[in-house]
């Protein structure tokens, strides 16, 4: 077991080269650090000292961009980590190749979330206020709660199912590994070498068994951010929160799939064919159940004819938010629904493309959920608008740049697939 | 203790706006930006100006009878109010007078207070609130139970604001009526925008007294209050033939 030296493997595969730097890496590397930190450390200081009006948010829209791509990363977040602990509870072998980077994904897009939800404040600087003085009924507080004990559990998760390599790497006699993560591993080992292999893995199994009504439940509070509003007629149905946890599920499935299938082409991650197709398959028959909800929030709508709902249903569908919904539905749920079920088509690459159209039509449906039914008002106050400026596009990009920056970090200290092999 | 209401008789409004500039003046409102001035001139026009009250108004009918209605809007300090509880630090309060106040110091400027009420009553400083005339300003002041100033006290940007019933004017009056050694009687208080209304049609008291003018009021058979249905309970009421 632990005195046994691992055997070095083979040169130019992914178990020899993962924690590499090399020249190509670091440049991409420093690429996002310039725009992830550099440009948005920058616009964001711009944004905050000549305050919010830059942006393209107003007395209508009150909310923007930044609140869609919060709620978006909180959904993908919560679908990576359906995924990964699926894999512990019941076991499924079949796609615990993607068990490891569905949670390195599930906590690189929680950070990104943080972010976005910060440009939003008015004040960033009086952030402490929510620990100082939190008020408990309020569901932003909810969801800061949700969020921080989720991100323990993730992190928990990541660290007791990469255990095995940890200590591999630490006892690997690599030459050419920085100081920095030689001591990671060294110290981390040692803190995990503690735990008997059989305390682990029941450690892993309960934490698994937390992460998925965890996941349910953080995605669930963020859609009563607005499903509890009264104000916005739209939003104030019973359906919104399982409508946000089916849109959660297969935008974290699909994201799942397309990191997945760039690592194995970028960075010769041993991943099957059979892992990246029969995970398409089962997110093709997901569809259907979104479909399903969006169905029946629509008939409910048209057949109320209540003036609210109907207003706002015309703005979605047939108003300035006409694209971004027919974008949503065709583009993004038809489309792909119809690729993944058909075995023809159904292969790697078929399902990367599926999985893309749906990253993009879920984020469309955020954009749909979150706009038109805010900028309804019962008071007959002059029409808003909304277009994001140049800042929020700039900022949005550079959060982004810093997410696959952290990914892409954390993908050097903790390798994305296992690496030590099965010694049991 | 009383309890603070408003009356706005519709039928008595002619749309002055008389009340939105001695509101703007009373409270000192921020004008607006000229950014957005530049911008309404050219290209979208982004509301970003401040009104705690506002006249809004809606055209109704069809030719050959069209007709325009007007609506005073205040806040209308909801006896449930939903802005409230969504406040994730406290900025938001309801005093035991029932106003609904904000804490400029505390916001911490995520707007779901914005978003959570349906009047659409409150207001963001999405600039630097700019005062060209700082010699101009009201120098009316309130101070809440922590010390910190509500209220006119100038804003910065980045936090929510809203109507406070002219909360400076009501403290003052209680002073006054203290010094005078005598319970406050109505018509003691007068909001900026009650006192200024040239048609009267502004009425503010306590809805404790019986006998108080917004009281009579209140159960006048013109009377309803706005979006009713949501439970909210406004203590603003309109009187309206309607």
């Amino acid at each position: 077991m632990a005195t046994e030296t691992p055997q070095p493997p083979a040169p130019n595969r992914y178990e020899a080269t993962w924690w590499r730097l090399t020249p190509k890496t670091l440049a991409l590397m420093g690429l996002l650090a310039l725009l992830g930190v550099v440009v948005l450390g920058s616009t964001w200081l711009q944004q905050f000292r000549q305050g919010l009006g830059v942006t393209g948010m107003n007395q209508t829209a009150l909310w923007g961009l930044y609140v869609v791509n919060f709620i978006f990363l909180i959904g993908l977040s919560a679908g990576g980590v359906i995924v990964a602990s699926g894999v512990y509870v019941w076991n499924a072998t079949r796609f615990k190749p993607l068990a490891r980077i569905a949670e390195i994904l599930s906590i690189t897009c929680l950070l990104m979330a943080m972010v976005f939800i910060m440009l939003d404040l008015g004040r960033p600087d009086r952030f402490m206020n929510l620990l100082l003085y939190p008020q408990i009924q309020s569901p932003l507080i909810w969801d800061f709660i949700v969020i921080t004990i989720y991100l323990l559990i993730a992190g928990g998760l990541l660290l007791l199912s990469a255990r095995r390599d940890i200590a591999y790497a630490s006892q690997l006699q690599v030459s050419g590994m920085d100081m920095a993560r030689k001591t990671f591993f060294n110290v981390a080992s040692g803190l995990l070498g503690k735990l008997s292999p059989a305390r682990a893995e029941k450690m892993l199994r309960y934490l698994a068994m937390a992460a998925l009504p965890g996941a349910v439940l953080i995605h669930s509070v963020t859609a009563w951010i607005l499903g509890l509003v009264k104000a916005h007629p739209d939003w104030h149905t019973a359906i919104l929160a399982p409508l946000f946890i089916i849109s959660a599920l297969i935008s974290g499935i699909a994201l799942l799939l397309v990191v997945a299938i760039l690592c194995r082409r970028f960075q010769r991650l041993p991943i099957p064919d059979e892992s990246i197709t029969g995970l398409g398959k089962i997110l093709g028959w997901t569809i259907p159940v979104a479909f399903y909800f969006s169905f029946a929030e629509l008939l409910t709508t048209i057949y109320g004819q209540e003036p609210a709902h109907v207003h706002t249903l015309e703005v979605m569908t047939v108003g300035a938010y006409a694209p971004v919904f027919w974008f949503s539905m065709v583009v993004g749920l038809l489309v792909p629904f119809l690729i993944l079920i058909v075995p023809k088509t159904r292969t790697v690459a078929g399902v990367g493309i599926a999985s893309t159209l749906v990253v993009l039509g879920v984020f469309a449906k955020r954009v749909d959920i979150l706009l038109p039914p805010l900028m309804h008002r019962f008071l007959p106050y002059p029409p808003g608008v909304y277009l994001p400026t140049q800042v929020e596009w700039t900022l949005m990009a550079s959060v982004w740049a810093f997410g696959a920056l952290v990914f892409l970090a954390i993908s050097k200290i903790i390798p994305l697939a296992e690496v030590a092999g099965e010694t049991k | 203790m009383p309890k603070w209401g408003m009356v706005i008789d519709l039928d008595k409004c002619t749309a002055c706006q008389a009340c939105v500039v001695a509101c703007k003046q009373e409270n000192n409102v921020p004008s607006g930006h000229l950014d957005d001035a530049a911008k309404a001139r050219g290209e979208v026009h982004r509301d970003h100006d401040i009104f705690w009250m506002r006249v809004l108004t809606q055209a109704k009918g069809e030719y050959p009878k069209p007709e325009i209605e007007f609506l005073p809007r205040p806040c209308q300090h909801c006896e449930k109010p939903p802005c409230v509880s969504v406040c994730p630090v406290e900025a938001t309060y309801r005093n035991e007078e029932g106003l609904v106040l904000q804490r400029y110091d505390r916001c911490i400027g995520c707007r779901y207070c914005m978003v959570a009420c349906p009047y659409g009553v409150r207001n963001f400083n999405w600039h630097e609130p700019e005062y060209p005339m700082p010699q101009a300003l009201s120098p009316a002041a309130s101070v809440d139970s922590d010390g910190n100033g509500r209220g006119p006290q100038p804003r910065v940007r980045g936090i929510v604001e809203k109507c406070t019933f002219c909360i400076q004017r009501i403290e003052e009056a209680k002073r006054k009526a203290q010094a005078e050694g005598r319970p406050l009687k109505d018509g003691d208080v007068q909001t900026a925008c009650m006192q200024t209304c040239p048609p009267t049609a502004i009425v503010f008291g306590d809805l404790d007294d019986p006998n108080s003018r917004v009281s009579k009021l209140r159960t006048d058979r013109r009377a309803f209050r706005l979006l009713e249905d949501l439970g909210t309970n406004p203590r603003v009421t309109y009187l309206s033939e309607g």
